[in-house]
């Protein structure tokens, strides 16, 4: 395994130091690893934008450099 | 007029809001977040008696007393707002932003309590996990073997477990990195490392041939189902996204049994809609799993084409006459 898997398996328990104090936790602590959020975001195409129509902030395809507006304004 | 309680970038009430714009309907959106970073004002007057005013650049000032029918959609995760302090290890300063940030958005609810609600508050509030697989097996509904202990004796660390919440998953961040409290296979080497344990919940892993994801809305299901058993990524929970190769989901007929079953759950939970998670075992039986109120159902009706945006847009529009 790579030493970038291991760092991301490493479990919420170990993570945290609280190995010596895992019988006051939910096991679930011992199960858990990271997820790569960076890597989701970064693969997402979208960016926010308001819009009056859904009166908030909403998450819209980016306009790729080709310059073809796929956007769903 | 139509009131949305729902949380920024929510895609189904987005999708919600468009058809209601189409079908002329007028609608007010609030997100739970925007009442605290400042996005919408509000203020509640007490005297001569409750008023509530809220006022953005989108709707300008609105009377609440105005509003005639209500989705709660997804309003009061503080999850988001939470983010805004990442890294702070203060909990009593934590744990007293979440009881007044609660207890601000409580106040919705009251003030609204006798609206016309699509899913009421109240009984959106006293759901949880345990109630409905009690009630879903009086119904007759099958439940994977479950068990909330506190220690090893009353697990045979033979046979396969998922463990996951008692009440609801959360997001934990350590550092940099991020931990999503979903179903999880239990490790039985790591489990013989315990004397005892916080009380936590098990239940026996299903093996399964799909799972289906039904979306219900007054009455009537909308069935899923995903493949999701052969990914490894997937095959405990397929919310474990695996986005560069996604599970294959298709509509599903529902056996007329089953059918009959979940709308009288949903009866029985007095709940006008929610998203349900049931297993297809490989012996043949369906397997509930859970109820989700504010589950999205986006993903039910993109892959399937059901219009269910467009079916929730006219029940609130009758809601709303």
């Amino acid at each position: 395994m790579s030493q970038k898997n291991e760092y991301m398996k490493k479990t919420l328990l170990k993570e945290m130091g609280y190995e010596k104090k895992k019988e006051l936790l939910p096991v679930i602590f011992s199960h858990t690893t990271p997820m790569d959020v960076k890597k989701i975001k970064r693969d997402r195409p979208f960016r926010m934008v308001d819009t009056s129509i859904h009166q908030s902030e909403i998450y819209c395809l980016r306009i790729y450099k080709d310059g073809i507006n796929i956007s769903t304004e | 007029m139509i009131l949305i309680l729902s949380t920024p970038n929510d895609d189904d009430t987005n999708l919600v809001m468009e058809h209601l714009a189409i079908l002329g309907e007028k609608c007010i959106r609030i997100n739970d977040l925007d009442l605290f970073n400042g996005n919408t004002k509000m203020s509640y007057e007490l005297s001569p008696e409750p008023r509530l005013f809220l006022e953005n650049v989108f709707f300008g000032k609105l009377d609440l007393s105005d509003i005639k029918c209500v989705w709660y959609r997804k309003f009061g995760f503080f999850d988001k707002f939470k983010k805004k302090f990442r890294g702070e290890t203060n909990i009593e300063m934590l744990e007293y932003l979440k009881l007044e940030y609660t207890t601000t958005l409580d106040l919705f609810f009251d003030f609204l309590k006798d609206k016309k609600w699509l899913n009421n508050y109240v009984n959106v509030k006293k759901l949880n996990k345990i109630s409905t697989l009690i009630a879903s097996q009086k119904i007759g509904l099958s439940i994977p073997k479950t068990n909330i202990t506190n220690h090893n004796d009353s697990l045979d660390l033979n046979d396969s477990y998922i463990t996951k919440s008692i009440k609801d998953g959360t997001v934990i961040d350590v550092g940099e990195k991020t931990f999503f409290f979903l179903t999880k296979e239990v490790n039985s080497k790591t489990m013989t490392q315990y004397s005892h344990f916080f009380p936590s919940l098990f239940q026996e892993k299903i093996d399964k041939e799909y799972e289906l994801r039904i979306f219900h809305l007054n009455g009537k299901n909308y069935a899923m189902a995903i493949f999701s058993q052969r990914d490894t990524q997937t095959g405990v929970d397929y919310r474990h996204y695996n986005y560069s190769k996604p599970n294959r989901m298709i509509p599903y007929s529902l056996p007329e049994e089953i059918d009959e079953k979940i709308c009288r759950l949903m009866k029985d939970l007095e709940l006008d809609t929610g998203s349900l998670d049931i297993i297809k075992g490989k012996d043949g039986d369906y397997y509930f799993l859970e109820v989700n109120p504010s589950g999205q159902f986006r993903m039910t009706a993109m892959p399937c084409n059901y219009e269910l945006h467009y079916e929730v847009a006219q029940c609130l529009k009758k809601m709303n006459t």
